[in-house]
């Protein structure tokens, strides 16, 4: 069953009389049960400003907010504030904040900030409430004695699994991470992802993970798309997108990664991501793109459907352009840099 | 707090050098004095006993978390910190004591490249202004030799046309040619040696591979004596020549960059590098290996090895009481750990097996 299914998002930002396109026609959908979906794009890409709209977190200066958001089959984007804050915010979609463990209350007990929603709401005594927080502590990998005290005292990685025990406090069903390992050391960041992957089997949460680390997101996403200036240039499986490309800018992007095991050195993309404000007519790669033709220049690629369900929006996978584009340019070498 | 020096015999930790270091750190040791409160004081033990050269032409990358020291280590060897023990050599020449009025003509010859090219140049200058401003403080006064210096760098570091680049403020840049601008500071005094603090981790990934390749390729033009200090060990393998890796204040292994990757000897070396998620489909469908813990407490001055509380590998009674000395277990691949004390074949570690790296799942 889909649990989250999103159509033709768009959310603009007003920036003096400029108008800022930072969610421009993006679609995809999460099935219900512990499936994660891998958001990855550069700073800008407007990855972030998708997941704010699911938690309807939106500033003051929205210009443009329309397309579908829907539930369990449930259309979110008409539902009023009141509805949304008391039915779906931190009670069916969790979020977990870039930087959250940096703003933890530094004189509110570690206990008292992990249920403290569910107190405030009214909802539970304070020793249901106590109760609730030893288990969520316990759920995240902390010893329970975290909960008398206070953030100061908690290392780096103690207090990311304390967010993340404070998202879970209502039982949601779909968790959205916006780089929740941005600040931690990699051999933190493993322990963080193993504790993630635990909970994407049991209890069963889906993800929206969303990070600039492709490595990062392969991890744990079981499907992947690439951000790039607003849109989805690319949506599929991580095995599609990762070992068979069909967008040149996923493709040069993971051309563009050091890796650990192999002689061949990275190479670098030219240019720089576009400014949102004018993005380039046409495709919003082809100034980057080393496959650009006339096409490319003028028309906006459509959303090419891939057999694994996702989509490409490249001209060269148009299945009515003469010759096998796709063959010709995109498709992995022998023995590509997979593995 | 009991002051510990550990002495590295010498020899122990020599290379078969060819020629001379141009820069060196011989036992080096840097403690923090820090105020916990109006009463209480501590230490912080930033760098225990290090050894470190640099050659000319040489790329050594200091890889390590955060704490580790290497920022610490790096600094040190352009003399921002004082050694509180052991000594810092530049050139032939101990640079440990050296008064502020003669680190100026060393600090010619030698320079840093800073990690956030958004907070390190001054927004109100223009990208020439910035550039020249390194030779009116050396007192270089012709002002069109400055001029012709600051086009040629802008030139070296591809910010081309230099006069369109000269005329624009920082704001108006990327971050790949903000930092251009950051090398092209370090770059205008024709130095010798330059340290480079995390130069890419502020930028987008896209931007990373074009700033590091312009790095390596002033490098090898100039026959520059790099250090490049760095979180990311993949990256460390393509842009230096040598890794060494720091852990709560020590280098716990060194050697050249290819086979400190794939033939890691330390079990915190084993650890990071199986930490490392590289895209790959099949990571997902299984645990990594992890140590537990989170890195070094450097307030401690510790007896044993500095890994002992997270190591999978370690001998209680040995690991916890006598300091691993750091010894070339092959020619020119240095490790610090009793793993390696006999000579003896090694337990295989739960971390150092590639394939074995996860417990699969399905």
């Amino acid at each position: 069953m889909t649990l989250l299914e999103v159509r033709d998002l768009h959310l603009h930002y007003k920036a003096g009389d400029r108008v800022v396109h930072a969610v421009d026609g993006v679609s995809f959908s999460i099935e219900e049960r512990g499936e994660a979906v891998g958001i990855v794009g550069e700073s800008g890409s407007g990855k972030t400003s998708m997941a704010n709209a699911m938690m309807r977190l939106l500033p003051k200066n929205v210009a443009r907010f329309d397309g579908s958001i829907q539930l369990n089959g449930r259309e979110l984007t008409t539902l009023g504030n009141d509805e949304f804050r008391r039915e779906i915010r931190w009670r069916r979609i969790a979020m977990v904040f870039q930087g959250a463990m940096n703003v933890l209350n530094p004189v509110l007990r570690i206990g008292m900030q992990v249920t403290e929603p569910l107190v405030a709401a009214g909802e539970m005594s304070k020793s249901e409430a106590n109760k609730r927080a030893d288990y969520l502590l316990e759920r995240v990998g902390l010893p329970k004695e975290i909960g008398s005290r206070y953030a100061h005292e908690l290392s780096g990685g103690q207090k990311q699994r304390v967010v993340i025990a404070t998202a879970l406090v209502m039982n949601p069903d779909l968790l959205i991470l916006d780089e929740p390992t941005s600040a931690l050391d990699v051999s933190v960041q493993a322990q963080i992802m193993n504790l993630l992957k635990d909970l994407k089997e049991d209890p069963g949460i889906s993800m929206i993970f969303i990070t600039h680390d492709i490595g990062l997101a392969s991890d744990i996403c079981d499907r992947l798309a690439v951000a790039y200036a607003g849109q989805h240039a690319e949506l599929g499986s991580a095995e599609r997108v990762l070992l068979e490309p069909h967008h040149p800018y996923t493709k040069l992007l993971l051309r563009s990664l050091p890796r650990l095991h192999d002689s061949e050195p990275p190479q670098s993309m030219p240019g720089q991501p576009p400014d949102l404000t004018s993005p380039p007519p046409g495709c919003r790669f082809h100034p980057r793109c080393p496959y650009v033709f006339e096409r490319c220049l003028t028309e906006v690629p459509p959303e090419y459907a891939m057999p694994d369900g996702g989509h490409a929006r490249c001209f060269l996978n148009d299945p009515k352009a003469s010759g096998d584009l796709f063959e010709m340019h995109l498709k992995p070498q022998l023995a590509g840099r997979h593995g | 707090m009991a002051e510990e020096v550990i002495a590295d015999p010498a020899g122990v930790n020599q290379q078969d050098d060819q020629t001379a270091p141009l820069v060196e750190v011989r036992d080096g040791e840097v403690v923090f004095q820090t105020r916990k409160g109006i009463f209480r004081s501590g230490a912080v033990h930033a760098l225990n006993g290090v050894d470190l050269k640099i050659h000319r032409g040489e790329t050594v990358a200091l890889v390590g978390e955060s704490g580790s020291g290497k920022t610490t280590l790096g600094r040190l060897t352009l003399r921002l910190v004082k050694p509180t023990a052991g000594s810092v050599w530049y050139d032939g020449r101990d640079i440990s004591e050296l008064p502020e009025s003669e680190l100026r003509e060393f600090r010619q010859h030698a320079q840093i490249v800073f990690q956030d090219p958004f907070s390190s140049l001054n927004p109100y200058m223009t990208v020439g202004e910035l550039i020249e401003e390194p030779l009116i403080i050396d007192g270089i006064k012709d002002s069109t030799g400055r001029r012709k210096r600051v086009d040629e760098t802008l030139e070296a570091v591809d910010l081309i046309p230099a006069d369109r680049f000269a005329s624009k403020y920082p704001g108006q840049m990327s971050g790949g040619q903000r930092q251009r601008v950051g090398i092209a500071r370090a770059l205008v005094r024709n130095p010798d040696y330059i340290v480079t603090d995390e130069p890419v981790s502020m930028i987008d990934a896209s931007s990373r591979i074009e700033v590091l390749n312009l790095l390596d390729t002033l490098q090898r033009q100039r026959r520059m004596a790099f250090l490049f200090i760095t979180h990311d060990i993949a990256t460390a393998r393509y842009f230096a020549d040598r890794i060494a890796v720091m852990y709560a204040g020590f280098i716990v292994e060194e050697g050249i960059a290819g086979r400190i990757i794939d033939n890691p000897l330390h079990p915190y070396t084993q650890a990071l590098i199986a930490a490392i998620p590289e895209p790959d489909p099949r990571n997902r469908l299984k645990r990594r290996a992890v140590v537990p813990g989170e890195p070094g407490d450097t307030a401690k001055a510790l007896v044993g090895c500095p890994f002992f509380s997270r190591c999978p590998m370690r001998t209680p009674g040995l690991c916890d009481v006598d300091r691993p000395r750091l010894i070339a277990r092959e020619p020119g691949h240095f490790v610090a750990c009793h793993l390696y004390d006999t000579g003896s074949p090694v337990p295989a570690s739960p971390l150092a097996d590639r394939d074995s790296q996860s417990r699969l799942l399905l």
